[in-house]
Order: C-alpha cells, then sequence, then structure tokens
C-alpha cells in the first residue's frame, strides 16, 4: 500500500513494552524509598487487620489476672494491661476497627465526592452552583463535633462510626472530583467524544472520570489515615467502640493514663498508630509523584 | 427551482442557512459567526479558510452540532437539526467523522491505540470482541500504523503518529464526510505532508467528502474542490478551489493567496505586507468588516455592508468594488 511505505519517515518513538510502561509507574513510585517503605507498612497493616484471628497470639479480650502488667516477656512480646490481657492480640485486633472505619469511610466519601463532583463539575452552570452551596454548608459544619452528635444519636455501633466519619469528610472529595473533571471537561478528547455520538453518561464514565483519578487517588490515601484519627478520636474522648473491644485510641488513653509506671501500654499503640499515618501519607506522595506527569510526558 | 433543491438537498451531507453564533463574554459578546450560508455535498469537498478568529473553527463546530447556533438553520442530509437531541444525532454522527487540531490531546489518554480506534465501535455497539477488533487493525492498517505500535500508548507515539491515528479512528464508523479542523496545524512540514496525502488517498480510494478548515490555503487546495474565505465571521468569498486561486476576487483573499510564501531561483519573493490604510470611518460598525485594512475601500464600504453576490464568470463574493 501507498501510505505504509511513507511510514518510515516518521520519527520512530521509543516502544516500550507492556511490562516495561507499568514498571514506569512503578519507578516513579519507588523514586522516593519512603514511599515503598510506607506501602510495605500499609499492606502489612491490612493484612494483620484482616488475619488478626490467626495473627494474634492471645484472646484480645481474656483476663488473666495472674499476669497484670506485665513487660515485655516471650509469653506477652508486648506486655499486659492491667487485667492481664496481652498487649500485642489487642493491639493487633485494634486494627480491625481503624481499617474498617478507615477505608469504609473513604469509600463511602469517594462515592458521595464522585457522583456529586462529576455531576457539579460536568454540567456546570445551575446544578454546579446548588451542588457546591449544598458543599459549602456541610464544609461549615464542624467535622469532629458533628461526628460526636451523630454518634450519640446512633448508638456506639461500628455503623454509626463509619457514618460519623464520612458525614462531613465527603464534601473535600466532592471537591476535588469537580476541579479535576471541570479540568478534563476542556479536554479536546471530550469533543472527540462527542463527535462519536457518546451520550454524557458514556462520556462522563468512559472518559472524564478515569482520566480525573489521580488527584482523586493521592486523596483518598491521605483522607484513609483521616479517618483513622477521627475514629481514634472519638474513642478517647469515650464514644468510639464500646471497652472491651480494643480500639487504637482506647488503648492511647489507657496507656497515657500509666504512661510512669508503664510506660509501654502508651508506647507500642501510640508508635504503631503514628507509623500507620506516616505510611498512608508516604503512599500518597508516592502516587503524587506517579500522577505528576508533567515532569515527563 | 423547488424540486432543485429538494434533489440538491438529498445530495448535501451539510447545509447551513443563515447560521449564527454570539459568544457572549464579561466584555460584550463577540459574533464568531455572522449568517453563514454554506452547503456540503457530496464528493465536493469545502474548504474554509481565514486568519485567527475569523470563525472558522467555531463554523466546523457548529457545523457538527458541538453547540446549538444562536440563529440559523442547520441541515444533515436533509434534516433540521438545529434543536435536535444528542440522542437523536447519534445514528447521525456515524456518518460523520472529526479529526481536530491537536493530535495529542484529541485521543484517550486512557486507552492504547488501538482501544482509541475502538471506541466508535463500542459506542456504536458495532461489531463484537474480535470483528472489533480486527476491523480496528483493518483500520490502522489503512492508516499506516504498524502492528507493534497498536498496544502502546497516544503520548509513546509522534505528532504525524497521532494524527494517523486520530484520522482512523474518525473513519472507524464508515463515514462519508470528515470535518478536519485544522488537521496539520501542528505537524512538521514533512509529515503535514504526509497527512495530506494520506487524506488524497482516502478521499479517492474512500470517496470521501472533507470539510477542511485550515489557515494554509496551499493544503486546502490539494483537499478541497470548493474554498470559503472567512473574514470576522462571515464569508468574503466562495468559489471552486481553481477559480479562486487563478482570480481571487475579494481584497482579502487576495491578500491571502499573495502571502504564500514562495520558493524561486531568485530566492525566496518577499512577502507582501498587510496594507493596513484602508478607510476607518466614525460608523466602522455598519459597514464592510475589511474596509478598514481593505486598499480599494471607497465612501461606500462604510455605510454599506456588501453582502455576498453571484458573479458572473461564477464564484461568490462579498465586496462593492469587486468584478
Amino acid at each position: 500500500m501507498a501510505t505504509s511505505s511513507r511510514v518510515e519517515n516518521d520519527s520512530a518513538p521509543n516502544i516500550l513494552p507492556t511490562a516495561k510502561r507499568r514498571s514506569r509507574a512503578w519507578r516513579r513510585f519507588t523514586k522516593n524509598k519512603l514511599s515503598l517503605i510506607g506501602a510495605v507498612f500499609v499492606v502489612i497493616v491490612v493484612l494483620t487487620a484482616i488475619f488478626a484471628r490467626e495473627v494474634a497470639p492471645y484472646n484480645p479480650l481474656q483476663a488473666n489476672f495472674l499476669e497484670t502488667y506485665q513487660g515485655p516477656t516471650w509469653q506477652h512480646l508486648l506486655g499486659t494491661d492491667s487485667l492481664g490481657r496481652d498487649m500485642l492480640s489487642r493491639i493487633i485486633y485494634s486494627l480491625r476497627n481503624a481499617c474498617i472505619v478507615g477505608f469504609g469511610a473513604e469509600i463511602v466519601e469517594l462515592t458521595i465526592g464522585l457522583m456529586l463532583g462529576a455531576t457539579a463539575g460536568y454540567l456546570g452552570g445551575f446544578a454546579d452552583t446548588i451542588l457546591m452551596r449544598v458543599v459549602d454548608v456541610v464544609y461549615g459544619f464542624p467535622t469532629f463535633l458533628f461526628a460526636i452528635i451523630l454518634v450519640v444519636m446512633m448508638g456506639h455501633t461500628i455503623l454509626a462510626i463509619l457514618v460519623a466519619v464520612s458525614a462531613t469528610s465527603w464534601v473535600g472529595m466532592a471537591r476535588i472530583v469537580r476541579s479535576q473533571v471541570m479540568q478534563v471537561r476542556q479536554s479536546p478528547y471530550i469533543e472527540s467524544a462527542r463527535a462519536m455520538g457518546a451520550s454524557t453518561w458514556q462520556t462522563v464514565i468512559r472518559y472524564v472520570l478515569p482520566n480525573s483519578m489521580g488527584p482523586v487517588l493521592v486523596a483518598v490515601t491521605f483522607g484513609i489515615p483521616a479517618n483513622m484519627m477521627i475514629e481514634a478520636a472519638l474513642s478517647v474522648v469515650g464514644l468510639g467502640i464500646q471497652p472491651p473491644t480494643p480500639d487504637l485510641g482506647e488503648l492511647i488513653l489507657v496507656g497515657q493514663s500509666a504512661v510512669l509506671s508503664y510506660s509501654y501500654l502508651l508506647i507500642w499503640p501510640a508508635l504503631l498508630f503514628a507509623l500507620t499515618l506516616l505510611s498512608f501519607s508516604f503512599v500518597g506522595d508516592g502516587l503524587r509523584n506517579v500522577f505528576d506527569t508533567k515532569s515527563d510526558r | 427551482m423547488a424540486i432543485a433543491e429538494i434533489l440538491s438537498d438529498r445530495t448535501s451531507l451539510v447545509k447551513v442557512e443563515h447560521m449564527t453564533h454570539e459568544f457572549r463574554s464579561g466584555r460584550g459578546k463577540i459574533v464568531a459567526c455572522d449568517g453563514l450560508n454554506l452547503m456540503v455535498r457530496k464528493g465536493e469537498s469545502l474548504g474554509l479558510v481565514g486568519e485567527s478568529g475569523s470563525g472558522k473553527s467555531t463554523a466546523i463546530r457548529l457545523m457538527q452540532r458541538f453547540m446549538r447556533p444562536s440563529q440559523g438553520k442547520i441541515w444533515w442530509q436533509g434534516h433540521d437539526v438545529t434543536r435536535w437531541s444528542e440522542r437523536r444525532l447519534k445514528p447521525y454522527r456515524q456518518k460523520m467523522g472529526f479529526v481536530s487540531q491537536d493530535p495529542y490531546g484529541s485521543l484517550f489518554p486512557n486507552r492504547t491505540i488501538l482501544g482509541n480506534v475502538i471506541e466508535p465501535l463500542i459506542i456504536h455497539g458495532i461489531a463484537e470482541g474480535p470483528e472489533r477488533m480486527r476491523r480496528a487493525e483493518a483500520l490502522m492498517d489503512r492508516v499506516g500504523i504498524a502492528a507493534i505500535h497498536q498496544q502502546v500508548f497516544p503520548h509513546e507515539l509522534s505528532g504525524g503518529q497521532q494524527q494517523r491515528v486520530a484520522i482512523a479512528r474518525a473513519m472507524a464508523l464508515g463515514p462519508d464526510l470528515l470535518m478536519l479542523d485544522e488537521a496539520v496545524s501542528s505537524l512538521d512540514v514533512s509529515i503535514q505532508a504526509q497527512i495530506i496525502n494520506l487524506l488524497q488517498d482516502l478521499k479517492a480510494d474512500l470517496d470521501l467528502t472533507y470539510v477542511f478548515v485550515s489557515h494554509n490555503l496551499a493544503v486546502v487546495r490539494l483537499l478541497c474542490e470548493s474554498v470559503a474565505v472567512m473574514y470576522l465571521g462571515r464569508v468574503v468569498e466562495f468559489n471552486r478551489t481553481e477559480a479562486l486561486f487563478a482570480t481571487p476576487r475579494h481584497p482579502y483573499t487576495k491578500m491571502l493567496i499573495q502571502s504564500i510564501p514562495r520558493l524561486t531561483d531568485e530566492g525566496v519573493s518577499a512577502l507582501p505586507e498587510d496594507p493596513g490604510r484602508g478607510l476607518i470611518g466614525e460608523n466602522s460598525g455598519t459597514g464592510c468588516a475589511y474596509a478598514a485594512r481593505c486598499p480599494l475601500a471607497v465612501e461606500r464600504c462604510l455605510a454599506e455592508a456588501p453582502g455576498l453576490r453571484q458573479l458572473p464568470s461564477g464564484g461568490e463574493v462579498a465586496c462593492h468594488q469587486a468584478k
């Protein structure tokens, strides 16, 4: 064919095999070693939470009055608390609530944020004005106070806490999605989609949202630890998961009351919590590097 | 007359009548298209030329009904589609491909090259799995994209290849009409030639009709049977391509044709400078828009805006002075 003979004149781009291309994102992510360490840590935390029953050496609720306030020993690696319960097991089980609320609330936020943000951003005009005023109003609510009110009203169940945590924090997500969608909507390929006859729904689902995901994903990795923080804080004020179910906030609260005599009761849960939050931040930074494609096209 | 008009409508792929579009901004309104009358018949490609801001891109977007005109009517294959919903337009969009100015930006960045070409088939629910792949691969082959390039993402290709992919995608649904908005302007000159050759081949082989928007007269000359020259939202001259290049009537067209740089044995000919010494009247809003730059301008040009009029020698021109 006449056309194919001319193709050779095109400057040949460096074509990478698929595997190599995938690894480019990975290379960007791991450019910052802390991101990799953070990701590994997050995966360990999540797996531990899921397999808490298998991993924990003891029943976290099992009191043993012969072994109260034991420092770290071979039987109890992180010692025992005032009722002789194994600290390691309690910490492992406490990750469950943190993860359920952290990830669960983020899923709720993401769902609401994507729906409202995409609608407002893509349609613009009147719909945008109305939705964004709603967002402004909710943004004005004091997050923590509102969460407390909800938990008091709905009872101290994990579901109530999940609702309370996500009740106001979806607004940030909605704003991020909206601004991304507004930007992507201007892209020439959206016009191409119209030219080929794609409906609004198809355009949004197939082209607008997938191409808006970068900053949203970064926001998710910062949202999860924020949710965990609120969940723990609710515990600290006595409105979280009710004892004896272990919870990081409650462990830290109990630990700090005994910090002078049995400091390990505070140190381990606090350290784990801090490291978990930090790991998510590092993962977020790594993802930011992946999606920040301005540095090389 | 009426019957002739109906018959001509049948062969007309796109027709616009008195199409006017205004953009409203904080500083007032801008008339991008002012009462355009254009018809694209099958096998008779139309070139729209003019400088930046002459409204040619707006015109091609209106013709595709990406937006609704402020006034006037748009016809597709004899149907008045001015007020049609997107859902009703969808089957007609199959017959109309679009290639935009920015090859990289117009491709879906989250799809591979092959995925981009398959996309219109998915949107219209045409063909299934392996059949889709086969069709897409045939299109790629037709525009000259090698198999090893089909699994990569748009940013990994060169501009020329990206534009080939965009053309393949525009042709995926088997259109009669391709709308090309400055389709070669962002490419290197050598690559431009390749794409123009490709477009010429496609036109001949597949019986395609083009609407080609460009500021580059030479490109239009190669691809289009007739040319409409636009100036500030209006068509100032319309003629068959050979006639327009041989005997430009409107002073603006003359200026455009003279400003094509020529390479001759004596070296590069100097470009004529825009005289820019026309008449500027106090009521310049009513007169000919080109009067301020026109070397032929007389008092009448300031008072009265010239409409398009038929010339005895064929073609239409909007100028009081042109003969």
